[in-house]
């Protein structure tokens, strides 16, 4: 009995010793708080630069670790739309043709014949 | 050069050509084509085929007299038909600023190998001066 309440006693002066130790005595330190953390886009396109100076578009893929590189070219405001171009002019011979002496002088006279169809149908050669 | 791969005589223009591109450094490339294959920039298969209106636009008055004969009619009737294509044709293809040109020689002769080889170096060595 007399050694039970003496080990209470002493438990009770050791948890109140641990609690000064731990409340009082110890260096207070601040509760920090995580602060949030600014929301930056992981994948989509980013304006960056390039190694060699010029600004350009990249794309950083989502799922995958694809990154493409579209340079801003100067001064190109609008996309314009490839066009096809006028057709091409084609002048036909056979091999003996070809091999003969006069076969420069057939060229000029064929591409004169087709100079003017052009300008008969109204296309600039 | 479009050619067909088991044909001698595309074989043979091919080290005629490739002889002279190599010492005038000039891009060349041999293309390898089926029979019904439809040839680069065209809209028809048959055009670079011997057809009736090809010979009453581009060809010679030989040529156009030929067509009064009328089986000289239907052979060219049945090659037009049939969408055959004539083997090897060489294309010398540039761009002169505005729009392409296209020489198209085709067939080959053993014996007017050397006078066409002659004829193609002065060709491409006179584009490659006008060109620069």
């Amino acid at each position: 009995m007399v050694f039970t309440a003496f080990y209470y006693a002493t438990e009770a002066i050791t948890k109140v010793m641990v609690w000064i130790a731990m409340k009082l005595l110890a260096p207070k330190r601040a509760f920090v708080k995580e602060r949030r953390r600014e929301e930056r886009p992981s994948w989509g396109w980013f304006e960056a630069r390039s190694p060699y100076g010029w600004s350009e578009m990249r794309w950083v893929g989502r799922a995958t670790g694809l990154q493409l590189s579209i340079p801003q070219l100067p001064g190109m405001g609008e996309v314009v739309r490839a066009s096809p171009g006028p057709p091409p002019v084609r002048l036909y011979f056979t091999f003996t043709e070809a091999a003969s002496k006069d076969w420069f002088k057939e060229i000029e006279e064929l591409a004169r014949r087709a100079e003017r169809k052009a300008k008969e149908k109204g296309e600039a050669s | 050069m479009e050619a067909h791969v088991l044909c001698p005589l595309c074989w043979a223009l091919d080290k005629v050509v490739r002889r002279v591109c190599d010492e005038l450094n000039v891009p060349y490339r041999v293309k390898y084509m089926a029979t019904h294959s439809v040839a680069m920039q065209e809209d028809v298969s048959g055009f670079r085929t011997f057809s009736e209106r090809w010979v009453r636009e581009h060809g010679s008055e030989e040529q156009r007299k030929l067509l009064e004969d009328e089986e000289f009619k239907r052979v060219l009737r049945a090659v037009e038909r049939g969408g055959y294509q004539a083997f090897p044709s060489l294309v010398i293809r540039w761009h002169d600023g505005y729009r392409t040109r296209e020489i198209v020689v085709r067939g080959y002769d053993k014996e007017k190998a050397d006078d066409f080889a002659r004829n193609l170096a002065m060709l491409l060595y006179a584009l490659k001066r006008f060109l620069r």
